[in-house]
């Protein structure tokens, strides 16, 4: 199944965390390829660009483009960060590249320092992924022995160093701005932009971040060429792309797959729908993403472009499949009650507004709904969405807003009823 | 420079300004709550959000950098409609209680809400309670009609310097606590209170006492430090209510410290002084203004005709305006007094001769906040003077290096690298520190004042200031003395952090025994202030035992005093020997001008009337000349007084060389301390400054004095210990341990009625550890 | 209350930041010292706060921000059942009440015998595995309620090595 794997390729393979199966893989290639070919960091950014990888934690952005709006020749210390938080409703893969090829991401990026000319950086894993964190340490400790962390990295004129960082609980420090703040000892809050990290982030210091899986990515194109990346998937959407499929099929799992592979074999892959039940909903890249109708779902391919043309986005590829046999309010309610726990607090419309849209799910879902509910849920919504720092508002708006555009028979029934047209709500 | 239009007008801004300056600077009006100028931008409220051509989202205008070809409206129905949605949001847990909020009248929140708000609201969950936290006795909280605009967060961490207050919780559970219940310490807390938008953080001392439109305003200056703070004094009927900061960029910016905002309080005291009073059979007595006046004039009469006027002595607080400080001097050297001072708090004056015209900062208040390299010397101001200390803090943050020596070094609020000899011999390192200066070799021991030579060299033109402690110390004359030797050594110009709010004044004025008005030489040798030589005191505006260093020679003198006549604000604290007493109006209540450290010259009016039958300061020192047969000062009106002085006076500068040449010094030993005993240092603290800022209840606090941690160890002594001199009652104190007072020493605050029972810090006291936690 | 060890392993943690700083070993400080002590007591907060050389107010924030502190102490094993979207469509709310219903207490409380605390929390991070508890350092994965009686018997057993 994972044929074309890239990021995940040797997950099956035993003791695929350490460095002597990561090397007998081809591990740390790419990184002795840029010294003893005297590939320069620009050539680097070239390949990436070449590759059309684009950024895997949410938003899609193309890797190399952000690799080179890097400040060059700047004094002072540039980082690189790599972002583990991985806290979103239905993600589940970075967790285990960093199980299982904790190297693949050390080599990416120790390749992303030398393009960028970073000194230093953090892998920001979030604090209850305590296995991966030792993988991680214990891999950053091989690393560091064979020569390929620290001062002169193989003899060369380049010095990188790499750290863990510790989230302690927030799926906010997800968003980049807010995992720097978490980074500096703070509250996890969002900064406002401008200024970007490029050239205002960790400690006021121009700095780059990657998701895990972008930077798993890396190795691969280097050694085999932006081209052939670009070549796995589909233009504009380059490579392979992890797949965490969730929810309601019979077996659940992250599939690494080619971009632009039709939805329907992905579903297939992770086994189908449980027995005699119809695909209802699918929320294509996490509960921060518009759902979509089964049916728009099945005529999808998985990339980037075909997910947005159907009015939602691949976000982190975390595909959360919903079967008829659930109210779609009760799975709602649930995801609002996700953005009010994890609003910071900073912006007025995201604090009060989360709050409220759950109020009024719970309501609606404990068969207290009012006959203006299902507007008022709309208006608090657009006033929410597009008005605050950073976009976990939006991604709690869009639950709300696109479940009710698909279901709203199925609110209405819960307001007039007091309870689900679909499935059964377990007594309290 | 960006080239942008705001509803439809078109203007060019600096790159770098914001949308919400640049329509500030259009004269277009934008809400705004968590936007501050003076502090850094959070852009968290979003009440600010305006709509920008090509942009789907609306923006925050006090975040987003104006760009060239914005085209931006804030009036359009996107710009209202995000408004007002944030303005719904912004409601729907605040408790709409105004009726019954402090708030009330002066709320950005109602204000707002009547201009942007959706008549009705959809909201009808239930509301969000925040449980309130004390936070002291000067800041009241309502934490349920927070914003979490995050303003009195960022003031605390930004301008205040200390950080303690915070957002505690996430989402819609956060609430601006200190978390554990505790007072918020910071010397400029007051102003929390005006930056909070709602009423969630009010000033506790005007709680409920009336709605804020119907308090007058009189544009006022704070009397209690030589920064000359502009204020504005807010009042209803015959009291003051309120003293807020007035904005002026130069000297205050938009603060005021809290002495200066909570002082007020003490206008109330039970012990104002209501009437004149004489001492009739050993006791106090009301009497008419007449008799009090004719009695004050007998006295002093009685005892120029006995001792010669000589025998008198003249104290005036530093406090007093211009007009009183020119009248006072003028007419007791009229009568032929020559010992008029105002130098209570300083016992060496032998270097008199070498004093400045009076002391000048030598710069603007602006202007330091552009210093590079600053030696403070015997200075903290941080309690003495707030917010020119505020400017300090602004060139330490701006990259600025700061040093201060002093004998024990206090708790700055910004960097400083202080030198302190734990020896205590503070004087021994300037003179050191010159020598160094002049190429001497460091010893080894010697790296810190070593760095700081080598970084006075370096530097271009470092500023040396002299603060209050160095009038205060023992051996002042040699100290100055050696101050001036570092400065010439390092070539560094000199400034002086006036000690009291109207210094300047007292010493433009000629309230010092050796010089008239304008600084002209009286000749002739001088006694002490607190001298038995001196038959009879004036006491203006002063409470000896507490405004004086020598609180013992105090005591001693006045018991031998023939005649003491007081005139004040206050009775509490009238020594024994007070025949006389005449009171006076306070500052809010008559008007007048003080000269701040600058050498600006500013004045004040009056906010209401005086309390009972108190009457001003110079109208009181014009009738009393009357009665002592003095000419001249028949003044009609303050105008008069004001042209008086000033034509005396004449021009001033605002930069004077800070020393003359000095006289020579006869070295002094230091008498040794008698076995086990400890040397007393010590200091005026920021609520015990003055008899108006000691009566003032919600600014008092537990006097507790500082020891060495070792010599706390050595001695066994726990957190209260007793302090005993031969001849004076047992004085029972809270002690902190305090590794920058030196060995063998005691810090004590000053002003206090600790300080007072143990007779000041003219000698030494042992100390024990205390039986029981009660106070004297 | 930080022992030595713990001053060491805050002190290890600093060296990964720059000099100036201090503050971003907060979080790790926090989580050692509750390591060690449990849970995280107002003076230790306060400790923590001193140890870094920063104001106590920004180890309370931090402290309060971040739902991994614990404020309160909690039972020797803490079971934190995730209740997010994929959890819950396999059947997290089964499990809660199962666990409640086997502890005899509700989310958020600790039992009696200071054995277990049970609470609630937000997406893991671990989804296709779902229903999914996180316990000390390890997650439990495709969790049923009979797999949780038998953790709950070998925890009671005072075995933690419950793979
Ligand atoms: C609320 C929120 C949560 C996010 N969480 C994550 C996350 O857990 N992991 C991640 O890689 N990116 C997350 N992102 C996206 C990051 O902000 C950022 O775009 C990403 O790390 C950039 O890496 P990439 O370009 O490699 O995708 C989140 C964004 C938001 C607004
Ligand atoms: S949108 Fe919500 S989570 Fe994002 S910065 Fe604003 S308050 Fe914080
Ligand atoms: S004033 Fe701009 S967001 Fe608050």
């Amino acid at each position: 199944m994972y044929v074309n794997g890239v990021t995940l390729k040797n997950r099956g393979i035993p003791d695929s965390h350490r460095l002597s199966v990561y090397e007998s893989t081809g591990g740390y290639q790419a990184l002795r390829k840029i010294f003893s070919e005297q590939v320069t960091p620009e050539q680097v950014i070239a390949e990436m660009k070449t590759s059309a990888l684009r950024g895997r934690g949410g938003a899609g952005f193309p890797t190399g483009l952000k690799w080179s709006f890097m400040p060059k020749g700047v004094s002072g210390t540039k980082y690189l960060l790599c972002n583990a938080d991985e806290g979103e409703p239905g993600t589940c893969k970075d967790r285990d590249i960093m199980r299982y090829e904790p190297h693949r991401l050390i080599e990416g990026m120790i390749i992303g320092a030398y393009a960028m000319g970073a000194r230093a950086g953090y892998i920001f894993i979030r604090g209850e992924f305590i296995e991966p964190i030792r993988r991680v340490e214990a891999a950053l400790e091989e690393a560091y022995a064979a020569g390929f962390l620290g001062e002169r990295i193989l003899g060369q004129d380049f010095s990188f160093d790499l750290y863990v960082y510790r989230g302690a609980g927030a799926y906010i420090c997800g968003e980049e701005t807010a995992l720097m703040e978490a980074l500096e000892g703070k509250k996890g809050q969002p900064r406002f932009k401008p200024p970007f990290p490029a050239s205002y982030g960790l400690y006021g210091r121009p700095t780059t971040i990657n998701n895990v899986e972008t930077f798993a990515s890396v190795p691969d194109i280097i050694v085999h060429g932006g081209q052939w990346f670009l070549e796995l998937g589909k233009a504009n959407n380059g490579g392979t792309k992890i797949f965490s499929v969730t929810g309601h099929v019979q077996r659940p799992g992250n599939y690494e797959v080619p971009m632009g592979t039709p939805f329907p074999e992905l579903l297939e892959m992770a086994g189908g729908l449980r027995p005699g039940r119809s695909l209802k909903a699918v929320i294509p890249g996490g509960t921060s993403t518009a759902m979509l109708a089964g049916d728009t779902m099945m005529d999808c391919t998985m990339d980037y472009d075909s997910i947005a043309k159907a009015g939602s986005a691949l976000g982190a590829g975390s595909v959360i499949v919903i079967d008829d046999s659930v109210c779609i309010v009760r799975v709602v309610e649930r995801i609002a009650r996700f953005y009010m726990h994890e609003s910071c607090g900073q912006c007025t419309p995201c604090r009060e507004g989360m709050g409220w849209l759950w109020r009024v799910m719970h309501r609606i879902e404990n068969g207290q709904g009012r006959a203006q509910d299902i507007e008022l849920l709309l208006n608090v919504g657009s006033r929410i969405e597009g008005r605050t720092i950073c976009a976990l508002a939006d991604g709690g708006v869009a639950p709300v807003v696109s479940s009710i555009k698909l279901f709203r028979e199925e609110y209405e029934h819960h307001i007039r009823h007091g309870q689900c047209l679909v499935g059964q709500r377990r007594a309290a | 420079m960006p080239h942008i239009e705001i509803d439809g007008r078109e203007l060019d801004v600096a790159a770098g300004t914001t949308i919400l300056e640049a329509a500030r600077q259009l004269g277009i009006y934008i809400p705004v709550f968590c936007y501050h100028p003076k502090l850094s931008i959070a852009a968290n409220c979003r009440m600010c959000l305006v709509d920008v051509e090509k942009q789907w989202k609306p923006l925050p205008a006090c975040a987003t950098p104006c760009a060239d070809g914005m085209k931006i409206q804030t009036r359009s129905a996107k710009a209202k409609a995000a408004q007002q949605g944030v303005l719904e949001f912004l409601l729907i847990n605040h408790p709409l209680d105004c009726p019954v909020c402090d708030q009330g009248g002066e709320c950005p929140l109602q204000d707002i809400t009547m201009g942007y708000a959706n008549p009705h609201s959809f909201y009808q969950e239930e509301k969000r309670v925040v449980a309130d936290k004390d936070i002291g006795p000067l800041i009241a909280t309502e934490m349920t009609r927070c914003i979490q605009c995050t303003r009195c967060v960022r003031f605390g961490q930004e301008i205040a310097g200390v950080m303690e207050l915070g957002v505690v919780g996430r989402g819609e559970k956060e609430a601006i606590s200190t978390y554990v219940s505790k007072a918020v310490s910071s010397e400029l807390s007051g102003n929390m209170i005006d930056l909070c938008p709602v009423g969630a953080l009010t000033s506790k001392p005007f709680r409920y006492k009336a709605r804020s439109w119907e308090l007058k305003h009189t544009p006022s200056l704070c009397p209690h430090c030589s920064t000359g703070c502009n204020t504005d004094v807010q009042s209803l009927g015959k009291d003051v209510l309120r003293v807020l900061p007035r904005a002026n960029e130069s000297v205050n910016e938009e603060w005021i410290c809290d002495k200066g905002r909570f002082a007020y309080a003490g206008l109330s005291a039970e012990d104002r002084g209501l009437t004149p009073l004489l001492r009739v059979n050993g006791r106090l007595q009301a009497a008419s203004w007449g008799e009090a006046l004719q009695a004050a004039a007998g006295g002093l009469e009685s005892v120029v005709r006995k001792h010669g006027p000589e025998a008198i002595a003249a104290l005036i607080s530093p406090e007093s305006s211009n007009e009183e400080l020119f009248l006072f001097q003028a007419l007791f050297r009229a009568l032929g007094v020559t010992h008029i001072e105002h130098r209570l708090r300083q016992t060496d004056f032998r270097a008199d001769a070498a004093m400045p015209l009076y002391p000048a900062l030598n710069m603007s208040l602006e202007d330091l906040e552009r210093e590079r390299t600053i030696l403070l010397c015997h200075a903290f101001p941080r309690e003495q003077q707030p917010l020119t200390n505020h400017r300090l803090r602004k060139a330490a943050l701006a990259g600025a290096t700061i040093y201060a020596i002093d004998t024990v070094l206090r708790p700055f609020n910004f960097p400083v690298q202080g030198l302190c000899p734990e020896t205590g011999d503070d004087l021994g390192t300037y003179r050191r520190l010159e020598e160094l200066l002049q190429g001497a070799t460091a010893r080894a021991e010697e790296g810190a004042l070593a760095r700081l030579a080598t970084a006075l060299r370096e530097t271009e033109d470092p500023l040396l200031l002299i603060g209050n402690d160095a009038l205060q110390h023992p051996q002042a004359a040699e100290l100055l003395r050696a101050i001036q030797g570092v400065a010439t050594a390092a070539g560094a110009r000199l400034g002086w952090l006036a000690n009291a709010g109207n210094a300047a004044g007292a010493w433009l004025l000629g309230c010092v025994p050796h010089r008239r008005p304008g600084g002209e030489t009286v000749p002739g040798q001088r006694t002490p202030s607190w001298s038995t030589a001196h038959k009879a005191f004036v006491l203006y505006g002063v409470e000896p035992e507490y405004d004086s260093l020598a609180v013992e020679a105090a005591q001693q003198a006045l018991q031998e005093a023939e005649f003491v006549l007081a005139l004040g604000h206050f009775t509490g604290n009238l020594p024994e020997q007070v025949q006389v007493f005449l009171p006076l109006a306070s500052w809010a209540e008559s008007a007048g001008s003080f000269i701040n450290n600058e050498g600006r010259l500013q004045s004040y009016r009056a906010a209401v009337k005086p309390a009972g039958e108190a009457r001003p300061g110079w109208k009181v020192l014009r009738v009393l000349a009357d009665h002592l047969g003095v000419a001249g000062l028949a003044f009609n009106d303050l105008d008069e007084v004001q042209s008086a002085w000033q034509g005396a006076l004449g021009d001033f500068p605002l930069d004077v060389p800070a020393f003359a040449a000095f006289p020579e010094l006869a070295p002094e030993a230091a008498a040794p301390l008698p076995e086990g005993h400890l040397r007393l240092l010590g200091d005026w603290t920021i609520y015990t400054a003055d008899p108006l800022v000691r009566r003032a209840a919600p600014l008092r606090r537990p006097a507790v004095c500082r020891m060495h941690p070792q010599d706390l160890q050595a001695r066994g002594l726990g957190s209260v210990i007793e302090l005993r001199r031969a001849g004076r009652p047992v004085v029972t104190l809270p002690v902190q341990a305090d590794a920058s007072v030196p060995r063998g020493c005691l810090w004590l605050p000053l002003g206090t009625a600790e300080s007072v029972a143990l007779g000041g810090l003219q000698s030494s006291c042992t100390v024990g550890r205390a039986s029981s936690r009660q106070a004297i | 209350m930080l022992s030595d060890q713990a001053l060491a392993a805050i002190a290890a943690e600093r060296r990964k930041y720059p000099a100036d700083q201090a503050r971003s070993a907060l979080l790790a400080a926090l989580r050692i010292a509750q390591e060690e002590h449990g849970w995280l007591p107002t003076e230790l907060i306060e400790e923590v706060a001193q140890v870094l050389e920063i104001p106590s107010i920004q180890a309370f924030e931090v402290a309060t921000f971040y739902t991994m502190y614990d404020l309160k102490p909690v039972g020797k094993h803490k079971l934190c059942v995730c209740g997010s979207v994929s959890c819950f469509l396999n059947g997290s709310d089964d499990i809660l009440a199962h666990l409640q219903k086997r502890l005899g207490i509700g989310i958020g409380e600790t039992t009696a015998d200071g054995l277990f605390t049970l609470q609630e929390v937000e997406c893991l991070g671990a989804c296709k595995d779902a229903p999914v508890l996180h316990l000390g350092d390890q997650y439990l994965e495709r969790l049923t309620p009979e797999g949780i009686d038998a953790l709950i018997e070998q925890l009671r057993g005072g075995s933690s090595d419950v793979r």
